[in-house]
């Protein structure tokens, strides 16, 4: 597929327009702080941030940067300079484009100025190939790797309901053999940190934290519930990425629970008033898999025929993935509960088929698009329940996989074909 | 079968080429069979049980003359490893009727998914005749946390072990399998040594061989060491010596890889992937039997997956030089998501000796040598061009 540029889309909520420009001016003074000596961390998105935070080292999230990478049409160049230093580029592209910009060498040509030169990588050994990426970046750049090991649930017999189970009585529903190893992993992880910064962690702080995360995963889990139920939606799936995961990765923050706090707010004010970007919408769609960062207007173009994107799994997990109640537990045991099943809710058979069907009768979905997903069992329970599925092989930030047109034609097909009788289901009530 | 009789090496090929066989010959005289996916569980507690442990090739499901198994709903194999695929597709056929119990390991994140689409498969209920599984989850770290965890895991598998043999473990059988199963890997290393004095034995007999002992029970596969180690007389044995190579890379569970550079030319001396030398490790003989298990699987040579680089190239730069390598050859399958980030690590290790590198990227399952004979030089990529083209 040829390089493109992308379709921008301009943010419509007054919140996303601030969550954005705080976003910049705390990524400049963070850089700041990393150049000026200060320890530095780089995370994958299913590492103990809130650990961090309560040590106040400041950190950049991958997956976060892979997609401010993808958004600024970066993502080509960074996979060619892994190729030519001899590194596999067709896998693991979410977590290698900030190795790729670092072989690059161009900071200045970089988004944003570019990533400060961690001292601290950690990463969740989830892939084959996760050790051996991060340990390649940290000797490149001279930071510290602390690895965290995953556990499998090996049950034979596991409940799927895990949204409901997970934010009160994780203790149970999760085997305790899977808490016990997290849980003393992340005391060894504080111990290497506070060796290795000087820095030292705050059991009391780090109890504000977890109550902050739960506060602002409620925030969220109303903005949720409020799009699931209003038809016109108040606001749409592109705009909620932004407005959903630059809080995200800044969880455990005052800053941050305001944040979906004030999310959920212009949601609410907007379903009540009937205000909605899209008020023509007939059709609603939603996105399963990873989002196309770098052409964010890509969502909006299926809205001329009244076709909607509604839902995408950000905010979806926002909602249900993060809540860990402590109440008389450890909480250091709560934030285990937090990371211990993460990924297993959106990919692990089973879980994940459960939660989108879940998800899609929520949001009175008409249409399921997917992408790069193993999406098997998903695909095949909401077929089940009358809802058609459109598989899109492709990886979101690698564009020599996927076009705008290609995926819009197929989309445009799909509709035509399969979900306009649904939608005619749906209205009609039978 | 003769000491240093070909006979015997043509049994050891068959055992490995046929392990459905020799799972029927145990299961007809009223033995158990369990099958493994991977290299992580230990054999030695299905052999306490008294149990015949077969480590499954995934191109080696069936009985000889039946088809292998088809494909699974492509939407489903898609999302998985070529191999692991196959083993989805057996199992969804009822093809793995051979077997009282599979275990599959932790070898790959790719087993992992196979068995949670297992489980799911059977809880919908698309399984049909297929045998019970268990997942043994082996965390590689070296934290006392990790030791814990797998402590627990290997307690939990021994249970389901048990249940699967209707027999209770003891301690002496435990030991006595252990003890077993050292004398094998002793047996082997020290074949593995004359080949490497005298590569009378080709590398892929030797794969054959280190194969048919995740295979056949381990009183045969006594005997038939020993009657290798007499004197096999390397009749197939190449006239000329060829070029010393070493393989790294993804495990290779099939001997084409091996047999198309032999027939090249090339003398294949050793292996860090756990289909030959690579999955050698001895065991401590612990008064907890459960400890030395624990501690023989962690000296395991590092494999491609699930490993850092430096672990798994210092490793593999070493195995070289021992064997004495002229040639070091990383065969990776397209689905290995390991492997190719080691490569400029290995590169850069290797630079300073007399041993050169390669990389040949293939497909599992599809025995094309063209991309091994491009990497080694046999034909250039131009050739290949005009082979490939269309005719007319």
């Amino acid at each position: 597929m040829a390089e493109a540029t992308g379709e921008r889309r301009h943010n419509e909520l007054a919140c996303t327009r601030e969550i954005t420009a705080y976003q910049r001016a705390w990524f400049a003074e963070m850089s700041e702080r990393a150049r000026a000596g200060e320890p530095f961390a780089v995370l994958s998105a299913d590492s103990p941030h809130e650990i961090y935070r309560a040590m106040d080292i400041p950190y950049v999230v991958v997956q976060w940067w892979s997609s401010l990478i993808a958004a600024k049409q970066k993502a080509p160049e960074y996979l060619r300079r892994l190729a030519e230093a001899g590194y596999p580029n067709d896998s693991e592209q979410y977590n290698s484009l900030p190795l790729g910009e670092l072989l690059d060498n161009n900071p200045s040509d970089a988004p944003w100025g570019g990533l400060p030169r961690p001292t601290i990588l950690q990463c969740s050994l989830s892939t084959d190939g996760m050790r051996k990426m991060f340990e390649i970046w940290a000797d490149r750049t001279g930071a510290t790797f602390f690895p965290l090991d995953r556990s499998v649930d090996t049950r034979l017999d596991l409940p799927a309901n895990w949204w409901e189970e997970l934010p009160r009585n994780w203790n149970t529903f999760l085997p305790s053999a899977r808490l016990d190893l997290l849980t003393d992993e992340l005391r060894d992880l504080i111990a290497m940190l506070e060796k290795t910064t000087g820095r030292s962690f705050s059991e009391e702080k780090f109890a504000e934290i977890m109550d902050l995360a739960n506060e602002h995963a409620e925030a969220n889990r109303s903005a949720r519930d409020l799009i699931a139920a209003t038809v016109p939606a108040p606001t749409t799936a592109a705009e909620t990425m932004a407005a959903t995961m630059i809080p995200q990765w800044h969880r455990g923050s005052t800053w941050a629970r305001d944040a979906a706090r004030s999310f959920a707010a212009e949601i609410k004010e907007r379903a009540e008033a009937g205000i909605s970007t899209h008020p023509n919408e007939r059709i609603r769609l939603m996105w399963l898999g990873r989002g196309l960062w770098s052409s964010l207007g890509f969502y909006e173009q299926f809205a001329e025929r009244g076709a909607v994107f509604v839902w995408s799994m950000y905010l979806g997990l926002a909602a249900d993935g993060y809540i860990r109640y402590v109440g008389d537990s450890d909480p250091l045991r709560a934030l285990a509960a937090r990371f211990v099943p993460m990924g297993e809710e959106l990919r692990m058979p089973g879980w994940s088929s459960a939660w989108h069907l879940k998800e899609a009768l929520l949001h009175q979905i008409d249409g399921v698009i997917s992408l790069g997903e193993d999406d098997y069992f998903s695909t095949q329970l909401l077929k089940k329940n009358g809802i058609p599925v459109l598989s899109i092989q492709a990886d979101n930030v690698d564009r020599r996989t996927w076009s705008e047109d290609w995926i819009g034609s197929q989309i445009d097909k799909f509709i035509d074909q399969q979900v306009n009788s649904t939608t005619a289901r749906r209205i009609s009530g039978k | 079968m003769r000491p240093g009789d070909s006979e015997t090496l043509d049994f050891v090929r068959s055992a490995y080429a046929n392990p459905v066989q020799v799972a029927d010959s145990w299961r007809t005289a009223g033995g158990k069979v369990i099958g493994i996916l991977g290299h992580d569980a230990p054999r030695e507690l299905v052999v306490a049980l008294e149990m015949l442990p077969i480590r499954i090739a995934p191109l080696r499901l069936t009985r000889t003359g039946e088809p292998p198994p088809a494909a699974a709903p492509k939407s489903l194999t898609d999302e998985l490893s070529p191999d692991t695929g196959l083993v989805l597709a057996a199992m969804l056929e009822g093809r793995l009727d051979w077997m009282d119990g599979l275990v599959i390991c932790r070898d790959s994140e790719t087993h992992s998914k196979l068995f949670a689409v297992l489980r799911e498969l059977a809880r919908i209920g698309a399984m049909r005749d297929s045998p019970p599984i268990v997942f043994y989850d082996r965390i590689l770290s070296e934290s006392n946390a990790a030791a814990r965890y797998n402590r627990l895991r290997i307690n939990e598998l021994a249970n389901t072990l048990s249940s699967w043999a209707g027999r209770e473990l003891t301690r002496d059988g435990i030991a006595e399998a252990v003890s077993e199963a050292n004398s094998t890997v002793n047996a082997l290393r020290e074949l593995a040594a004359a080949r490497r004095a005298v590569p009378s034995l080709r590398g892929s007999d030797m794969l054959s061989i280190s194969g048919a002992a995740l295979t056949l029970p381990g009183h045969i596969m006594t005997e038939v060491l020993a009657y290798l180690a007499t004197g096999y007389d390397g009749h197939q044995a190449p006239s000329t010596p060829g070029t010393r190579v070493f393989i790294t890379g993804s495990p290779q569970d099939d001997p084409w890889t091996y047999q198309a550079l032999e027939s090249a030319g090339f003398d294949i001396v050793g292996e860090d992937h756990d289909w030959g030398e690579g999955g050698w490790s001895l065991i401590t003989e612990t008064p907890d039997p459960m400890d030395g298990i624990l501690d023989g699987h962690r000296t395991t040579q590092p494999r491609a997956a699930r490993t850092g680089v430096k672990e798994r190239c210092y490793n593999t730069a070493r195995m070289a030089a021992e064997a004495r390598a002229d040639l070091v050859i990383q065969i990776f399958f397209y689905h290995d998501q390991a492997s190719g980030w080691e490569f400029p690590f290995l590169r850069q290790l290797l630079a300073s000796t007399e041993i050169h590198l390669v990389q040949a990227r293939v497909q599992y399952g599809h025995p094309d040598p063209t991309p091994l004979l491009q990497a080694v030089g046999v034909i250039s990529s131009q050739e290949t061009a005009i082979e490939g083209k269309p005719h007319g």
